[in-house]
């Protein structure tokens, strides 16, 4: 009785383990944080999501929907690969600000992630996404268009 | 001696934040609006990006960071500068300083001048309206933008000129809803 209690611990350990590590290895690259707030009483939404899951989920994207979004932002895909390379070399700052009566809109740079917040009456939302996953997503992306 | 280590430290430490600091230009886009519904934008480029950026994009008549001209005028979608700029920039090479190129055209008429090492451009519209835009571009710049071929501007030549060249203020546009107003300088803040 007491070894098979034994044996079951055993187990639970190593799968919190490997829980554990999975956790790290999938975290320690770095990861998106999305939250959205509705300030009349209402959604609360705080998404952390590892950024490698990312282009790992274009993958999974259906080829169809995938060479769609391609084919839409393709002429800008290599320049945008290009912009979030160099913008992980500069120091960090705010890109572009948009205030006005109905609300605030920044997009920053800092550290290691481009952060998007947009304030408004009604809804705040925060996206922060770690730059050095935007190459992978976009190399996805141009792998998916059809050539022209 | 370990005070001495540690100013040593501090002046190298201070030199290399500085040197990062000024390695990095920064180009300022500010439009602002007037009246109830005003709004501003405010948009800061790193330079060094723009550089590297530019051949990469491949929009209209701007194909590896160069802007094909038509019939010397600048046509990017719905918009276009109906005077012959290169014919302009080119004009403005022999001319002395001060001297005013004054191109007449339907819309608008451009005074283009040189000034103390920077082309000056003045843009007044026919329509009556009040749009006021003025210009102000170091000439090493325009001398970048016509390095290209005949037909063209070499606008990543031009970021790469801009990058040298101290803080001026380069271009102000001013009518009754809107200022805009872009220069550059090695704040990464807008004002």
């Amino acid at each position: 009785m007491a070894s098979g209690w034994r044996r079951a611990g055993r187990v639970v350990g190593i799968g919190l383990a490997a829980l554990g590590t999975l956790v790290l290895l999938l975290y320690a690259p770095g990861a998106a944080s999305v939250r959205v707030v509705e300030k009349n009483p209402g959604t609360n939404l705080h998404l952390y999501l590892p950024a490698v899951l990312f282009p790992l989920g274009l993958k999974l994207m259906p080829d169809a929907e995938l060479a769609k979004a391609a084919r839409e932002v393709g002429p800008w895909l290599p320049a945008i690969r290009i912009a979030a390379e160099e913008l992980r070399r500069i120091p960090d700052g705010p890109l572009v600000l948009v205030e006005g009566p109905d609300g605030r809109v920044s997009v920053e740079k800092r550290g290691d992630k481009l952060v998007v917040e947009v304030e408004e009456s009604d809804e705040s939302v925060y996206v922060s996404f770690p730059l050095r996953f935007v190459g992978p997503m976009i190399r996805e992306l141009e792998a998916s268009e059809p050539p022209s | 001696m370990r005070k001495v280590l540690l100013f040593l430290g501090m002046v190298l430490l201070a030199a290399t934040v500085a040197s990062a600091q000024t390695a990095t230009r920064w180009l300022h886009v500010k439009v602002e609006e007037m009246g109830e519904k005003a709004e501003t934008v405010r948009v800061n480029i790193p330079l060094a990006v723009a550089e590297k950026v530019l051949p990469a994009i491949s929009f209209d008549n701007v194909r590896g960071g160069k802007l094909k001209l038509r019939e010397g005028k600048i046509i990017l979608g719905d918009e276009r500068l109906d005077v012959d700029v290169r014919a302009i920039l080119e004009a403005l090479r022999t001319v002395g300083e001060a001297e005013f190129v004054t191109v007449e055209s339907a819309d608008e008429t451009v005074r283009v001048a040189k000034q103390g090492g920077y082309l000056v451009a003045t843009v007044d519209e026919r329509s009556g309206s009040e749009d006021k835009v003025n210009v102000r571009i170091p000439f090493a710049v325009v001398e970048a933008l016509l390095s290209g071929a005949a037909d063209e501007l070499d606008l990543v030549a031009a970021v790469r000129a801009l990058g040298q060249h101290g803080d001026a203020v380069l271009v102000t546009v001013q009518d009754k809803k809107t200022s805009v107003r872009v220069w550059v300088d090695s704040r990464n803040v807008s004002e």
